[in-house]
């Protein structure tokens, strides 16, 4: 039988100890029978994170674009930097013939059954929640996921604490991308330019899967949360959870 | 021949509709070309009479358009209507083999070389400009029909405001219609269409589905307007009265 590839993959703007974890927790991961993954990242301005990993599973991306690191504020050269990094994932695996893209944000822990469920979903495009507190208010926690636009973010999250899978229209940061996606050449993370919120990448991939694939699926899964280190105290926080596991 | 057809979803005031047919019918047609016409009367059988039967079909349903004369108001259900007729229109054009469809909206008043302008630049998807006080208590504000796109609150935007349109010339724009030319290239897309878009709030504005809808599928086009020789704007009775009383007059 022909193994299935799928092609885990995330732009990496990370500290090292973050990107340990990260790493850590893609190692875990349960890779069904029948599947074959390949770790393949794209270095945006971080060249001290080679040391982590094998020669072939990495390119670097160098700019002038900077982040502010767990404030999250982008400008618009990060954007277009990853626009263009998850854009080169997915054509890199339309080019090697991958059936899966698996976009996985590099401060993401994920569970270790978390492929497995993707895949079992069996949609175009499927993610697995995770939450985080926004930024303008530390009492608001959002899901990696909304219905549509920017602003309806905060309606309709309650069902998500509810384990299952539900049909969402945008989903970021963890994200499986089927056979149907990834054939598409016109499916990429690049921006409408009469749309502003389209820079925000996972928008731009969503909408224009959605207008190609009339009959599009696409879902979160909340069955296994994943882990967010998204600012310096979830980071503290999971260290310390951690020890007490071991 | 090229093949063009003239369209619109209409549901009108038959007196408007009356000058609306005016303007078609001394549109300039450029050699090489013909045009033929198809409306959609949305709920408006008082206006097969201005027509040839083969010239419309009807579209009724439960919708209304309620119109002050402050400015109109929009109901989700007109813009379905409007949305289906219009997608209509398309699969008409693609059936039919038009090489252009020419979509007027009924109550807009074209000056006569509208077609040859818009024909000339050789775009895929051009519009020609008019301006409407949207709202009659600031009659000050007028606006061109185009923009450059919506902000993530779905707020209409111009990256180098709208001076620019007041001079002549051909723009790129993010968003027109009303009175649009769009090439076969475009239409014969089958994907291509004026639904809105499951993730995008404000797509139920039509024409703004359509554009976005263009950008995604043909990544390489450009929108544009075409601001010489502007159109007219019967947009409330007002402008009406002051189309009959003065300036249709110097239109002639």
């Amino acid at each position: 039988m022909e193994l299935k590839k799928i092609l885990i993959t995330a732009p990496v703007h990370q500290k090292a100890n973050i990107f340990i974890e990260y790493l850590n927790s893609l190692k875990n991961l349960i890779i069904p029978k029948g599947y074959i993954i390949k770790k393949y990242f794209y270095l945006h301005n971080c060249s001290d994170l080679i040391s982590f990993l094998q020669p072939d599973e990495y390119e670097e991306f160098n700019d002038d674009s900077k982040y502010e690191f767990f404030n999250h504020n982008f400008e618009i050269n990060n954007y277009k930097a990853l626009q263009y990094m998850r854009s080169a994932a997915l054509e890199k695996a339309r080019k090697e013939n991958f059936d899966y893209v698996f976009s996985v944000d590099s401060d993401i822990l994920l569970h270790p059954k978390c492929l497995q469920f993707l895949l079992e979903d069996n949609k175009d495009i499927v993610g697995m929640i995770n939450w985080f507190s926004s930024n303008t208010d530390k009492n608001i926690v959002l899901p990696n996921c909304y219905d549509m636009d920017y602003w309806k973010w905060w309606e309709n999250n309650s069902i998500l604490y509810t384990k299952g899978i539900y049909e969402r229209g945008i989903i970021s940061a963890t994200v499986l991308l089927g056979k149907r996606i990834i054939e598409n050449e016109k499916i990429n993370y690049y921006a409408l330019d009469n749309i502003e919120c389209s820079q925000w990448e996972d928008y731009a991939l969503s909408l224009k899967a959605h207008i190609l694939i009339p009959d599009l699926t696409m879902y979160i899964d909340t069955r296994l949360p994943s882990r967010h280190l998204y600012k310096e105290k979830d980071y503290e926080r999971w260290m310390m959870e951690k020890k007490e596991y071991e | 021949m090229k093949k063009i057809l003239i369209t619109a979803p209409v549901h009108q005031d038959a007196k408007i509709f009356k000058e609306y047919l005016w303007s078609l019918n001394r549109l300039e047609i450029p050699e090489g070309y013909k045009i033929e016409r198809y409306f959609y009367l949305h709920n408006a059988d008082n206006l097969k009479k201005f027509l040839k039967p083969n010239e419309y079909e009807v579209f009724k349903d439960n919708t209304e358009v309620k119109q002050s004369d402050i400015t109109h108001i929009w109901t989700q259900e007109n813009f379905s209507a409007v949305a289906q007729m219009r997608t209509k229109a398309l699969e008409y054009a693609r059936e039919n083999n038009f090489d252009y469809i020419f979509s007027v909206d009924s109550d807009v008043i074209l000056h006569k070389e509208t077609l040859v302008d818009l024909l000339s630049r050789e775009k895929d998807i051009i519009s020609k400009i008019y301006w409407t006080a949207w709202n009659s208590e600031q009659p000050w504000i007028m606006m061109p029909n185009c923009y450059d796109g919506r902000n993530e609150k779905g707020q209409i935007k111009y990256k180098d405001g709208i001076k620019k349109y007041k001079i002549i010339g051909t723009y790129e724009t993010g968003v027109t219609g009303a009175a649009i030319l769009i090439s076969s290239k475009i239409f014969n897309e089958s994907l291509i269409n004026y639904y809105p878009i499951k993730v995008l709030l404000t797509s139920y504005w039509e024409d703004y589905a359509f554009c976005v809808k263009c950008k995604c599928i043909f990544p390489e086009i450009k929108i544009y307007i075409d601001t010489i020789h502007p159109a007219k704007h019967l947009y409330r009775k007002e402008d009406y009265d002051n189309w009959i009383k003065e300036e249709k007059q110097l239109w002639n």
